[in-house]
């Protein structure tokens, strides 16, 4: 490799750093700008201008988009979020009812919950959301979550910090949360896609099929493909456009309680999942409370200075260079 | 509506490109020659601000070439740009006569 073919390769590996829409439009023409003023026989950047071209990705990066500043992105993906979440919920419930008959453990009974009741309620509070009636949703919503939480509060052992219950009480207080703070179904409707409900469909149920037939063979082995599917599903919506990140992100809220719960019950087999003693007291806390106070103080931090910043630039006008 | 000054960088790109269009490199140059080499601009500060200044409408894409081989792509200021400069301009210089009657009260030299 020549000395300029050498350094064009160190440079495209520094421009790797910016986003790709950047890149797409920019790449090249930052490429000729680098090479032109480089010295006669130069093999690599210099420190101060790698540090310049990664400062300068750093900076495109965390730029809020005329979306950003608007918030209209989020609200989008806060809409879509209400939409399909008990949507997923139901399927997935709907699916463990119907495969129940003959199935035992203590996973579909936790997890699930398949009685009749929730069953129902699921499909009041699906119902509201495909009626795009946002704050009955809400309210049912919330009236789940009331539900499930007060008989939980009673049970010894700390249960209801138990990633299962937090799996309920997440997506529960998150689809509350997202109805009221976007124009929820309606808004939600419009922006979904065959190809958005279909994986709000196949994914739920291809988890709940693989747990139902695996689970009693190969535990350990059926939670590590759930956990793969569901993250899998996360991270490819997370591909798939701006919204689809924010989208994704909200989503990975219950989706990491999903796999926590996975996770940690093949070490449970055998007992009753509240008198597991792994997971009582400060543990159960740690595992189970922490990181959803980290991400959401880290969402609400990212959020509140992406929030600043944007409303700073729209009042005083261009910033420097 | 008050405004933010403009930063040093992105004052002296506005100003590059009031004397009309120019690709990324020829900027860099001309921001040399305009600060007497005072500021030098790299690639990466370059390429951000003006990412953020077309993103605020005070630039745009002229027009593009390939010589070498290699892109290149020419920004020109818009309307919006050329204004925001001359308010800056003003600015300046309202700040700048007030410094200079002051050094003259002072007996100082402007």
């Amino acid at each position: 490799m020549n000395g300029t073919a050498e350094l064009e390769g160190r440079y495209r590996l520094l421009l790797a750093l910016y986003p790709a829409e950047h890149r797409r439009a920019h790449e090249d023409e930052m490429l000729g700008v680098l090479m032109t003023g480089a010295r006669a026989g130069q093999g690599r950047p210099g420190l101060a201008e790698a540090a310049d071209l990664i400062w300068g990705a750093l900076r495109i990066r965390l730029r809020p988009t005329p979306h950003d500043a608007a918030g209209l992105l989020w609200r989008d993906a806060l809409a879509v979020v209400s939409t399909v979440l008990p949507l997923i919920i139901l399927v997935y419930l709907s699916v463990s009812a119907l495969g129940l008959l003959g199935v035992h453990g203590a996973l579909l009974a936790a997890l699930a919950r398949s009685d009749a009741e929730s069953l129902a309620a699921w499909v009041i509070l699906t119902a509201c959301v495909m009626m795009r009636l946002r704050r009955i949703a809400a309210l049912v919503a919330a009236g789940m979550l009331t539900w499930y939480a007060i008989p939980a509060a009673d049970v010894p052992n700390w249960y209801y910090l138990a990633p299962v219950s937090m799996l309920l009480f997440v997506t529960l207080g998150l689809e509350a949360a997202v109805l009221l703070a976007s124009p929820g179904p309606r808004r939600g409707l419009q922006i979904l896609t065959w190809k958005g409900f279909a994986a709000a469909l196949v994914v739920p149920a291809a988890v709940v099929s693989a747990i139902q037939r695996l689970w009693v063979l190969h535990p350990v082995a059926t939670a590590g493909i759930t956990t793969i599917v569901i993250f899998v599903a996360i991270s490819g919506l997370a591909l798939t456009s701006a919204l689809g990140r924010r989208v994704a992100a909200l989503l990975s809220i219950p989706g990491f309680y999903a796999c926590v719960h996975l996770l940690v019950l093949p070490s449970t087999a055998g007992g009753p999942y509240v008198n597991v003693a792994a997971w009582e007291g400060p543990l159960r806390i740690t595992l189970t409370c922490l990181p959803l106070a980290a991400l959401l103080g880290v969402t609400i931090a990212i959020t509140a200075a992406r929030r600043v910043r944007a409303r700073r630039d729209l009042a005083d006008g261009p910033s420097s260079g | 509506m008050s405004r933010r000054a403009l930063q040093e960088p992105t004052f002296l790109i506005l100003t590059a490109l009031a004397a009309g269009a120019q690709h990324g490199y020829g900027i860099m140059s001309d921001v040399g020659k305009i600060s007497d080499g005072r500021v030098k601009l790299r690639a990466g500060t370059l390429y951000a601000a003006l990412d953020r200044l077309d993103a605020e409408n005070l630039i745009e894409a002229d027009r593009e070439e390939i010589v070498d081989g290699r892109l290149r792509r020419y920004y020109r200021l818009t309307g919006a740009g050329a204004q925001r400069l001359a308010a800056e301009v003003e600015r300046l210089q309202a700040q700048t006569n007030v410094a200079a009657r002051r050094l003259d009260l002072l007996g100082g030299t402007a």
